[in-house]
């Protein structure tokens, strides 16, 4: 991201800035956000008009509502956090994906999915543990 | 025959003579859906509360040498474990997570083929589907589990109905996670056929 736009997603998006995004899906008065978020009146108003400034959300009559904008920046946002709930790393995907291609291609070849899996468990079960390890001092 | 795969045989047939309905669950499964990879347990699934049902299928397994040591507590159990000398252990599972027991679950389930040659037999094994959801609803998810559902994904990518994973994982309250995962392995499948 360049520098401008890092500095601005910084400056607006903070804990408070998202909550409120967050609430502001359908057109709300003041009062209806201040009991969904809980923030303090006056940290509320000074946020809301944070985002105003920045177009983020806009004001019909007494109501605000989020700009379509903030509306893909919190559903981008909620999908990076779904993302860090998974435990696997990157290369554990690709790694899956290169296992998954190798049975393929060995089925391909004629060495069928049981007789692949049946081999494996039969190899799995035969091994012995033949020598020692040296002794770690 | 390894002795796993005698095992599950042992099981399967032991269902079949009193009637009762079951699904392979687990390492065992994976098969199933074109993925290979070795595993020390059994998990099966079986598809009755009713105690009658389960007391024959562990009867039937008794006179195949199988112990339960957890059987006093009945079918309140969520789980029997089945253990043998010879051959491997069996844990049957009797409400597995985020499984539901119903009619679409037994209908959608797979009729694979396992071993090879004149020791072969099948067996009845969970959809993809409710594979993928069945993992990601353990409570103690491991990265392996995830490990599973991404290959089960990627090797099922054409045939995977969406809208009935939508549904089962929404129930088991999953689907977050399950979109996440569809993500992640939507990018991925990208970057791997760009770069081989």
């Amino acid at each position: 991201m360049p520098k401008k736009g890092r500095i601005f997603v910084q400056g607006i998006i903070d804990y408070q800035a998202f909550q409120i995004l967050e609430s502001l899906g359908e057109l709300k008065s003041f009062s209806t956000l201040q009991k969904e978020t809980k923030f303090p009146k006056s940290s509320l108003h000074k946020t809301i008009q944070r985002l105003l400034d920045s177009n983020l959300i806009y004001q019909v009559g007494r109501n605000h509502e989020a700009a379509v904008a903030a509306k893909l920046l919190v559903s981008t946002i909620e999908r990076l956090n779904r993302w860090t709930k998974i435990k696997l790393r990157d290369h554990d995907i690709l790694r899956a994906i290169n296992d998954v291609e190798r049975t393929r291609n060995l089925e391909l070849h004629g060495y069928s999915v049981p007789q692949q899996l049946q081999d494996l468990l039969e190899a799995v079960e035969d091994v012995t543990v033949t020598a020692e390890p040296p002794k770690v001092r | 025959m390894s002795r796993l795969l005698q095992s599950l045989r042992k099981f399967v047939e032991s269902c079949e003579a009193a009637e009762a309905d079951y699904a392979v669950l687990g390492g065992f499964a994976l098969s199933a859906y074109k993925v290979v990879r070795a595993t020390s347990d059994i998990d099966v699934g079986l598809a009755t509360s009713l105690h009658d049902k389960i007391e024959k299928v562990i009867s039937a397994m008794e006179k195949e040498g199988y112990e339960f040591p957890n059987r006093k507590f009945g079918s309140s159990n969520a789980m029997f474990l089945a253990v043998h000398p010879m051959l491997a252990d069996l844990e049957i599972w009797l409400r597995p997570d985020g499984v539901v027991w119903d009619s679409e679950t037994l209908k959608r389930r797979l009729r694979v083929n396992y071993g090879v040659g004149t020791e072969a037999f099948t067996a009845y094994v969970l959809s993809p589907e409710d594979f993928v959801v069945n993992k990601l609803s353990r409570p103690d998810r491991s990265a392996l589990d995830e490990l599973d559902v991404v290959k089960v994904l990627v090797a099922q990518w054409k045939n995977l109905d969406g809208e009935y994973l939508k549904k089962r994982a929404r129930q088991a309250r999953v689907w977050d996670l399950a979109e996440a995962m569809l993500d992640r392995v939507s990018a991925s499948r990208v970057y791997f056929k760009h770069h081989h």
